[in-house]
């Protein structure tokens, strides 16, 4: 789901993907489609203790209990948009997370040739999960392995079992 | 491998299992002294069954080494070999070896296993037989004996071997026969086993799919709950929907119970597991120990009860090897030589509630505190008899001056503690000097659905397993007092409960001013290794059926936090185990 993902898309036959693109704040962003199982707006978020800030609680998602992060907050993000939002249910590891984000934009197909795999601008985005940055409709959009990285991230606002941060 | 030869031995392996018991509980009858000729009878077949149909599937080593079993069994079907103490602790260490051989043959077709120290030792008896009868009377040797038995060697077994191993080199064999013989020859030593039980059908179904079955139903309860807050609070409606939905409900709780019901197993072969290492301590200890059981047909979650049968042994190995005192003592304590540990299985509601209890020398109050002061795993010596006998359960405490192989390794309860406590499930410790001591441990009967209660903290609803609570109580009844203005506490009943703010534990909120709030809010009691615990909360909102979910991996380990919950409205909310808040002292000591 990290960069193999990454990598296995650059080098795909036709030499492009599929991206859902939103956005945070002003900024555009993309994610490979096939790592989002569900859009929807977002229901009642339960919080829990002992998580860091960004991480904003559980939802009922059919049955299952799915953990929600705002990507806002994940990246530190402003954003004009306070309670309103979409999520977006992703396929990480282990069991599936939601994402929050300001609004859904488009699905485009975004040639490889228009993705600049290592660009050199600063981004809260850990380089890891920086799957480039696409070059599309006039717009720069930054393409992020969001699965790989939320699942990669800490969480939690304790160390271990009953210590507090 | 073809297909079906794969098959075939999948089959044995699967079916062997519990022939493999069942002949342990005959052997273990055998070793206890109370065996029919009939019953020798049968556990001769069973032997002699396995041996073919093992050689039949092509496990030659395995039919080999049963061979060596059999002509043992052969010697005590004929009244020439009395299954002593001796013979039966070869024959079931035989057992215990085919076992593992077969556990090792399910990973690995190819698997060995060495089997050589007790071909000799079964060879031993054997031989021991005829040298014994050569001295005495010339009747016929065993061996003899032996070969009789070779003759009706499995008509089909011989036929199977050479198909299936090696198709094509001999005699056809029509394929219907081939495929059927090996389970039929099986299953009729069990039907022989089992003469008593009503024959009924079933049905093997993997565990995914029944707990696929049982999520559904699980979510079809939730939604059940939902639908009737929903008509409660609707006057309009028509009076047959109304109908129809109490009808409804009435069969979601069936089929729920029905479904729940698909993974529960009695919890008799757990007994006769028990017996068996009873019976290997008392014999390493040169004790006599009778094991009474009660309530074999109480039926507990398959997980449930494979996770709890390591501990349970442990509990049971440790009344033996603690608790038993040696024969000599007994005798001068004016107790019967023989002494007995009776484990017990009932069900309470919504619980199953499994006793282990000797008749030996109880846990002795004074001795457990000077051993844990010693070790240092407390300060303090001034402990309630509750408190002390539960030292028992600390990691790195062991009674026993020597370190015996049985139980004495210092390991054990603390990890029999940990398997209850992971089962969401409650350990308790009677005892009397001289008299005994009785171990109860408490399960759920079920993993995937607990009673909840659900209480309110700042407006968060969170659910506390109704397992680990003792009562709830109005704290508005009692006077909150405090220590050096810290450490809150009320006075139960003449107990001094530490009164901890689960609003404080779990979301960092600062105490309430005492006057003002506090007084007035309920709050839930759990106990914990002897001691009671209130936890102060918002609101109680009462009790009820709560699916568990599994948290994903970003919140696993929160502290007390150990599963999520879908409630009965269909909110997601969060279980939470007291227990740890317990355990984490520091809590108590944070204002």
């Amino acid at each position: 789901m990290s960069t193999e993902s990454s990598e296995a898309l650059a080098t795909n036959s036709s030499g492009s993907a599929s991206y859902l693109l939103f956005r945070l704040g002003g900024e555009l962003f993309g994610v490979d489609l096939l790592t989002v199982l569900e859009v929807k707006k977002i229901p009642e978020i339960k919080p829990v203790p002992y998580m860091k800030p960004a991480f904003k609680g559980v939802v009922n998602l059919r049955g299952q209990i799915v953990g929600v992060v705002d990507l806002r907050a994940q990246f530190d993000i402003k954003s004009e948009v306070q309670n309103l939002g979409m999520i977006l249910i992703l396929d990480t590891p282990g069991a599936p997370m939601a994402a929050i984000v300001d609004e859904l934009v488009s699905v485009e197909e975004i040639l490889d040739s228009q993705i600049d795999r290592e660009p050199l601008v600063e981004t809260k985005v850990p380089t890891k999960f920086l799957m480039g940055i696409a070059k599309k409709n006039e717009r720069l959009m930054t393409l992020i392995d969001i699965a790989g990285c939320l699942a990669e991230t800490e969480l939690r606002s304790v160390q271990q079992k009953g210590k507090a941060a | 491998m073809d297909p079906f030869e794969i098959e075939i031995k999948q089959t044995f392996l699967e079916e062997s299992q519990q022939l493999l018991d069942d002949a342990e509980e005959a052997f273990l009858a055998m070793d206890a002294g109370n065996h029919s000729p009939e019953q020798v009878d049968q556990i001769f077949r069973l032997a002699h069954n396995f041996k073919g149909s093992a050689k039949a599937v092509g496990f030659d080593q395995v039919s080999q080494f049963a061979h060596k079993t059999e002509d043992v069994l052969s010697l005590i079907r004929t009244g020439q070999l009395y299954p002593n103490r001796k013979v039966c602790t070869v024959l079931l260490k035989a057992l215990d070896v085919l076992k593992a051989f077969i556990a090792g043959l399910k990973k690995d077709f190819d698997f060995k296993q060495d089997t050589t120290q007790l071909e000799q030792d079964l060879m031993a008896l054997c031989a021991s037989v005829s040298e014994s009868a050569d001295a005495a009377s010339p009747i016929e040797v065993p061996k003899d004996d032996g070969k009789k038995q070779e003759i009706p060697e499995d008509f089909f077994a011989a036929a199977l071997s050479s198909a299936a191993a090696t198709p094509g080199e001999s005699a056809p064999v029509p394929e219907a026969v081939l495929s059927q013989n090996v389970p039929i020859a099986m299953r009729e030593v069990k039907k022989a086993l089992e003469t008593n039980s009503a024959s009924e059908e079933s049905v093997r179904v993997s565990t995914r799919k029944l707990d696929q079955l049982l999520n559904l139903v699980g979510e079809m309860v939730v939604n059940q709950t939902v639908m009737n807050n929903h008509r409660v609070s609707q006057t309009t409606g028509s009076e047959h929907a109304v109908q129809t939905l109490s009808y409804m409900s009435k069969i979601v709780n069936e089929l729920q119970d029905a479904a729940m019901s698909l993974r529960m197993m009695p919890i008799k072969p757990l007994f006769q597991r028990m017996r068996r290492s009873l019976r290997d301590v008392a014999e390493a200890q040169g004790k006599d120990i009778e094991l009474a059981t009660e309530g074999e047909h109480v039926e507990l979650d398959k997980t449930v009860l494979e996770k709890i049968t390591d501990p349970l042994t442990h509990l049971m190995r440790n009344a033996a090897d603690h608790g038993v005192e040696p024969v000599e003592v007994r005798l001068a304590a004016g107790k019967p030589a023989k002494a007995t540990v009776t484990m017990k299985a009932e069900q309470q509601e919504d619980h199953v509630l499994i006793t282990i209890s000797d008749d030996g020398k109880g846990l002795n109050k004074d001795v457990l505190i000077k051993k844990a002061l010693e070790k240092g795993l407390i300060r303090d010596g001034n402990l309630s008899d509750q408190e002390a006998y539960a030292l028992i359960f600390k990691p790195g405490f062991s009674t026993k001056e020597q370190v015996t192989d049985i139980s004495g390794r210092g390991v054990g309860m603390d990890v029999v503690q940990k398997a209850v406590d992971d089962l969401k499930g409650q350990i308790s410790i009677q005892t009397e000097l001289g008299k005994g001591t009785s171990f109860t441990v408490s399960l759920p009967l079920s993993l995937s659905i607990i009673a909840g209660m659900v209480v309110s903290i700042d407006q968060r609803k969170y659910v506390i397993p109704v397992s680990q609570l003792v009562e709830t109580i109005e704290y508005q009844k009692m006077k909150i007092e405090t220590t050096t203005g810290k450490g809150r506490m009320i006075n139960l009943r003449g107990e001094v409960l530490p009164v901890l703010s689960l609003n404080q534990i779990l979301h960092g909120t600062r105490l309430p001013n005492m006057q003002e709030s506090s007084e007035r809010h309920p709050g839930v009691v759990t106990i914990r290794r002897g001691r009671k615990v209130s936890f102060e909360v918002d609101e109680i909102i009462g009790q009820q059926q709560v699916v568990l979910k599994k948290l994903g991996p970003e919140m696993q380990d929160l502290p007390g936090i150990i599963a999520g919950a879908v409630l009965g409205n269909g909110e997601p909310g969060l279980i939470l185990n007291l227990h740890e808040f317990v355990e984490e002292r520091k809590f108590a000591h944070v204002n």
